[in-house]
């Protein structure tokens, strides 16, 4: 899955496909794990409200959903 | 009105979704479409409890009353939600709520009679009805702490996300509440007072935080409520 690909994903449809993505969201200090609003967010709109570097951000997700079993420093 | 228009809204309802076959085809045989008026009633409280029915159309409510006559709404229910499941497990006691049409609803209602005999050979009804009760124990204890340790504004807060999360729609705007809810309604699920509900959503609107139109919610930052909720602000 390119980053791009990634961009227009909600929260709640991540968190259903790849639950182990769920550390980035809570290493990176959101409150999107268990969120009621977890349906209508997507990630674009994650990384611009909590000001965090895409760049970084998609790059990470995609070694988790790569490599699920690792831990990814954030 | 054919009930077959709504088989996917059954085959997705929480107590019958792990039907299959023969069984879910023997289910909606059985099933009854029952339409109800705006305001008027699938049941009510004290009634004996002799069907379980799962909301297809319009929303409704589940309302209780006090012996000294007032009113507290515990639950909201849309399409695919079922409601009046104490019939299939205590149908002696009574339907511990009212069931209110906010909405003109059509469901499909089963004789708890009937779902006991499917139960039998469908085990997972069974295992289905604890998943419902479980769902509800934690919506209760998490109203319970809300009413213990949570400030009045992060219950309001909490109700409306939740709302969103149950029946909202993304729209350009933000996130639209469709829901024909009154203030007194929303008092009614936080416990608090019309008074209080009023003075709160009137700050949030002019904060910008919302839009409160006719039957409707918006809410225009939907995360600043979500800080409202948490307790960050």
């Amino acid at each position: 899955m390119e980053p791009d690909g990634l961009r227009a994903w909600s929260v709640a449809d991540l968190l259903t496909n790849y639950p182990k993505t769920a550390q980035l969201f809570i290493e990176w200090k959101t409150q999107c794990v268990g969120c009621y609003l977890s349906r209508f967010c997507t990630l674009e709109e994650v990384v611009a409200l909590y000001s965090i570097n895409p760049q970084t951000f998609f790059l990470k997700l995609q070694k988790l959903i790569q490599f699920p079993s690792e831990r990814i420093e954030t | 009105m054919n009930k077959d228009r709504y088989l996917e809204t059954v085959r997705k309802s929480s107590l019958f979704r792990t039907l299959r076959g023969e069984s879910f085809a023997v289910l909606m045989e059985n099933g009854v479409l029952r339409s109800v008026e705006e305001e008027a009633f699938f049941f009510m409280q004290g009634e004996p409890a002799t069907h379980v029915y799962v909301l297809c159309e319009g929303r409704a409510r589940m309302v209780q009353y006090t012996p000294n006559g007032l009113q507290i709404t515990l639950r909201l229910v849309t399409p695919g939600q079922t409601f009046g499941g104490v019939a299939l497990l205590q149908p002696s006691s009574g339907y511990p709520v009212t069931a209110q049409a906010m909405q003109d609803c059509l469901a499909i209602g089963w004789e708890a009679r009937f779902l006991q005999m499917l139960a039998e050979k469908e085990p997972s009804i069974a295992l289905n009805t604890m998943q419902l009760m479980h769902h509800y124990i934690v919506e209760l204890q998490e109203r319970q702490q809300a009413l213990s340790a949570a400030r009045v504004e992060q219950r309001i807060a909490r109700t409306l996300l939740k709302l969103a999360a149950q029946a909202g729609r993304k729209t350009e705007a933000g996130i639209l509440i469709d829901f024909p809810l009154t203030r007194q309604e929303i008092a009614e699920m936080c416990g608090t007072t019309l008074y209080t509900v009023s003075r709160t959503l009137n700050e949030w609107e002019r904060k910008g935080l919302l839009d409160i139109g006719r039957e409707k919610v918006i809410l225009l930052q939907p995360h600043g409520l979500v800080e409202i909720a948490e307790g960050f602000e």
